[in-house]
C-alpha cells in the first residue's frame, strides 16, 4: 500500500510573516510610573502586548 | 487551537513560578548594555491565575536607579545577579509605534523613582482554526 505524502506547501519567509495569526500566545498589560526627585509623576507608560513578535 | 481555562491557568502560573522566589524586573538601554533600574518583585511575583490571567503583586519600585539613560527593554529575571541575557521574558519599550510598552518619556534619571504600578499577563483561550 502506497504511503500518503504529508500535505505540505512551501512558502517564503515574507509569505509566512504575512499569514494571519488567530491565536495570540501571551498578552501582557502593564502600567509603569516614573516619578522625579520631587515625587512628581514624570512619565506613565502603559502597554498591551497582543502576541509575541520580533523586537524591533 | 483553543485552550481550556484550566490549562490557561496552569500556563499562566508557570510564568509566575518560572521567576522563582527572588524575581526582578529590570529596565535596560538598547542592546541590554546598561541596566537603568531594577525592581524587586514579591514572592510569589504574581497572584494565583484566574481565567488565564496572573496579576503582579504589589507595586515594585526602584528609588535609586543605577544609571541614567533611555529605557527600551523591560526584562524579568530570577535574580538580581543574573546577567542581562538571562531574562525569562522581555518586553520592548518605545515612545511611539506599536511596541509592547509605550512610554511618554522613557528617559530615566538616577534621581527618579521607577514603579511598576500594574502588570497582568494573560494566556488567551484562542479559537479552533479550521482554515
Amino acid at each position: 500500500m502506497e504511503k500518503k505524502k504529508p500535505k505540505t506547501k512551501e512558502v517564503t519567509l515574507e509569505e509566512f510573516q504575512q499569514m494571519p495569526r488567530s491565536t495570540p500566545i501571551v498578552k501582557a498589560t502593564a502600567t509603569v510610573d516614573v516619578f522625579d526627585k520631587n515625587g512628581e509623576k514624570k512619565s506613565t507608560l502603559t502597554f498591551t502586548s497582543e502576541d509575541l513578535k520580533d523586537g524591533t | 487551537m483553543e485552550l481550556s481555562t484550566a490549562l490557561r491557568n496552569v500556563l499562566a502560573d508557570a510564568i509566575d513560578s518560572d521567576l522563582q522566589t527572588t524575581g526582578f524586573a529590570r529596565f535596560y538601554t538598547s542592546g541590554l548594555t546598561t541596566l537603568l533600574a531594577s525592581c524587586s518583585l514579591s514572592n510569589p511575583a504574581f497572584g494565583t491565575a484566574a481565567t488565564g490571567t496572573i496579576t503582579l503583586s504589589g507595586t515594585p519600585q526602584d528609588t535609586t536607579p543605577a544609571a541614567a539613560g533611555t529605557a527600551v527593554r523591560l526584562g524579568f529575571y530570577r535574580n538580581s545577579t543574573d546577567t542581562s541575557g538571562l531574562y525569562r521574558f522581555m518586553l520592548g519599550i518605545a515612545t511611539g509605534g506599536a511596541p509592547d510598552v509605550t512610554m511618554a518619556n522613557n528617559v530615566i534619571a538616577t534621581t527618579d523613582t521607577v514603579q511598576i504600578s500594574s502588570l497582568t499577563i494573560t494566556v488567551p483561550s484562542g479559537t479552533p482554526d479550521v482554515t
